[in-house]
């Protein structure tokens, strides 16, 4: 499913609680932005309600820091990812929403992967989840394949994801919503 | 054989795989900046203690979290213990959850569908 950029303006408009980020995305920031939502959530959300955002987020944050194409270098040699990130609660719902810069020879390939993900039934999806656990990682894939999977099925939502371009970059925007 | 011992962090899990008696325990949250790095000394742990011990191996998993690429390490290691129970080896996982964990209690209760050795999900 694909929002049109003023949709996705509007979904947003929360005020309850709202945290946003902007920059690297690696390991050392997940791990800070995970202490920051269990002193912030853990008390406050279901248990439930608070393992799904923890997966939800950890997997978009480390999506940014494995594919963006934004990246910056870190002092061990390696690089990581750039990107945009926030997190809206109300009462009725979460949303959790990423943006970052995509290689534009990529996002088509990825489009068409999230549209298959989000036309299956829970039925379906458990079945292919089963299927990638036991099979090697796509060769595009760093993580293990299963991270989109996995957020649909936890939140019983789809992700929506909208490709933006402005000027020479391309850009892929994921929002996943958890239910209250 | 050498124990493996492993001390929690914030994003590694707590390992103790006892190659005397083969209790091992995994347990914590696991999101690690290179997971291959971290699960891969224990999944060929596990293929020395066969090769090598042949007795009966009890998984202890306690965990709180994992992310998706710990997830597939994790059945990768599980389908390890399925391959040597098939072989006539022993093999016994007891998967714990916090009472409140559906989360994790329904991971456990996924895999326990696809394993044909003896499984016990434990509330605590």
């Amino acid at each position: 499913m694909i929002l049109e950029e003023s949709e996705l303006a509007r979904t947003s408009a929360f005020t309850d609680f709202n945290y946003e980020y902007a920059g690297v995305c690696d390991n050392k920031f997940l791990v800070t932005f995970t202490e920051y939502l269990s002193a912030n959530f853990e008390l406050v959300m279901s248990p439930k309600e608070f393992k799904t955002v923890l997966f939800c987020a950890n997997e978009m944050l480390q999506n940014i820091g494995f594919y963006s194409f934004e990246r910056e270098a870190l002092s061990d040699s390696k690089d990581t990812g750039k990107g945009k990130f926030s997190l809206k609660c109300t009462g009725s719902e979460i949303v959790i929403y990423s943006e970052n810069q995509i290689d534009p020879e990529q996002h088509e390939r990825l489009a068409a992967k999230l549209q298959m993900y989000n036309a299956l039934n829970a039925d379906e999806l458990k079945a292919l989840y089963k299927q990638m656990i036991k099979t090697e990682s796509p060769e595009d894939s760093k993580g293990g394949g299963i991270g989109f999977i996995e957020m649909i099925r936890k939140s019983k939502n789809p992700i929506i994801y909208m490709i933006r371009k402005a000027e020479n970059t391309t850009y892929i925007s994921f929002q996943i919503t958890i239910r209250r | 054989m050498d124990n493996l011992l492993l001390s929690k962090t914030k994003n590694t899990l707590g390992v103790n795989f006892d190659a005397n008696n083969g209790i091992l325990e995994l347990s914590g949250s696991s999101y690690p900046e290179n997971t291959t790095e971290f699960f891969r000394p224990l999944i060929d742990w596990i293929q020395k203690y066969f090769l090598n011990v042949t007795g009966k191996l009890t998984l202890n998993i306690k965990i709180d979290y994992l992310n998706s690429s710990s997830i597939k390490y994790l059945s990768d290691m599980i389908d390890k213990l399925e391959n040597y129970h098939k072989s006539g080896g022993t093999v016994e996982i007891n998967w714990y959850h916090k009472e409140d964990d559906e989360d994790i209690m329904e991971m456990g209760e996924e895999i326990k569908e696809d394993v044909s050795f003896k499984f016990t999900i434990i509330s605590v």
